[in-house]
Parts: C-alpha cells; structure tokens; sequence
C-alpha cells in the first residue's frame, strides 16, 4: 500500500514569477531558495525544504473559470489566532482584498 | 483543495495513490476531506466541475508533491501504480528528490517524492535544482 507523509509542495504556473514571489514572500514568509529569472522559475522555502512552493512562469492565458477542475484553494498554517489576527491586519495594509474570514468548527 | 468533477472517482484515487483516509463525507453536497490521520485534512475534494481541465498556458496548480519516506518506498509505490493501472508521466531524477509523475482522473498532475539531501534549502540556494532520467527499472 502506497503510504505517503505529507503533502510536501506546490508548483504553480504563474503568469508573471517576480510578481507572484513578491507576492508570496509578503502573504506567506516564504524565502527564495533559488530563482532563474531567463527561465522564470522560483523556488521558495520556509528555511528547511528545497521547496514548499515553486512558480513557473509558463502561463499567458486567463485563469480557469469557476466550471474547470483543479486547484480550489490551498491553505497554509499560522501558529495561532493572534497571529492570524496580526496577518489580516498586514493583508489589509499591503492592499490585499481579503474575499473571505471563516470560523470553522 | 481540488475543484473536482467525480468526488468519489478522485476519492477512490487519492485513497489508493496517496494513502490517504477519509475524514469526512458529504455524498449530497459532493464533498470528501482525507487526511493522513492526523490533520483535519490534508486534501479535500469539491465537486464544482464539470468542465474541461485547464489547458497548459492557463495559471494555476501546474503539479503537487506528496512525500514519501524512502527511495525503497518510492519503488513500490512505481510498482503499485503500474498494478493499479495508472498512467505514470515521467520519472525525474532531481537533485534533492527522486520523483514519479502521474494525472490524477481530472488531468492534476501529482508527484510522488523521496527526499535526497538533509539540507534541501541550502542544496538549492548553492547547486540549484537539477533534473535528470530516473531509471525505476522493471517496466511492465
């Protein structure tokens, strides 16, 4: 039977690299673990793993519309509500349109 | 989280592929969260699609990496896909991982890794990442 850990990363095709790293540097904390701008690739890391995220700048389309599969969401962990707090405040200040808050369970 | 277009097709999948349980479902609503057993859930399915997957110049997820233990889990995990009937896409040897590539049934491509280094953030902000063909042998 086939035992996996965890989920370990995500690569996202993205349509603009720099802009999407900024992006998750600012919202998530990541780090550049390495970049190939001629490549459009980044690999970001909180510090430990080669990557938790990669981009690949290979998009030039429109996203998917609401009726096509694939990624709904992906979440990422915070290590308490003050902190949780804190981010919503610093989203708010970098101009991020927070679509959302939701209390579950 | 997935937008899928058969819950319980993309359940049976991740179940079997990834080993992962199910926590929660809700067959009216069309949603299964699976977890490996500890965690609320590690991937969830909603069933809000029915249409075609994006095409390779449309942004979003371009794959998902799930971690295994060991190289040795690695190679039965090649051998149980190839039983399961699963088609696998490629197989990479990259510097700091040993990966199998496969679609899940809505053309998500998931891979399957074993780490290859201790240090994998140092490793990639001093060599880089590194791509090359990983021979698992026994093609069947």
């Amino acid at each position: 039977m086939i035992q996996a850990k965890k989920l370990g990363h995500l690569v996202l095709n993205v349509r603009d690299a720099g802009k999407s790293k900024e992006f998750y540097t600012r919202t998530l904390g990541l780090k550049v673990a390495h970049e190939d701008t001629e490549r459009g690739t980044v690999f970001l890391s909180f510090g430990k793993e080669h990557h938790d995220l990669a981009l690949f700048q290979l998009a030039t389309g429109e996203p998917p519309n609401a009726a096509q599969p694939g990624l709904h969401h992906m979440a990422w962990q915070l290590g308490s509500f003050e902190e949780l707090q804190a981010a919503y405040r610093e989203l708010k200040a970098m101009g991020v349109s927070v679509e959302a808050t939701i209390t579950s369970c | 989280m997935l937008n899928v277009r058969d819950a319980a097709k993309s359940k049976d999948f991740y179940t079997r592929t990834l080993g992962l349980q199910v926590a929660h479902e809700d067959t009216e609503r069309g949603t299964v969260f699976l977890s490996f057993g500890k965690e609320h859930h590690d991937l969830a399915l909603f069933q809000m699609a029915r249409g075609e997957p994006p095409n390779a110049a449309q942004p979003g997820l371009h794959h998902m990496a799930w971690q295994l233990g060991s190289f040795e889990e690695l190679q039965a995990a090649y051998r149980e896909l190839k039983a399961m009937g699963v088609s696998v896409e490629a197989t990479i040897e990259h510097n700091v991982t040993r990966s199998v590539y496969f679609p899940d049934p809505d053309g998500n491509r998931v891979e399957l890794y074993c780490d290859m280094v201790e240090d994998g953030f140092e490793t990639m902000r001093t060599v880089g990442p590194r791509r090359d063909p990983l021979d698992l042998g026994e093609e069947r």
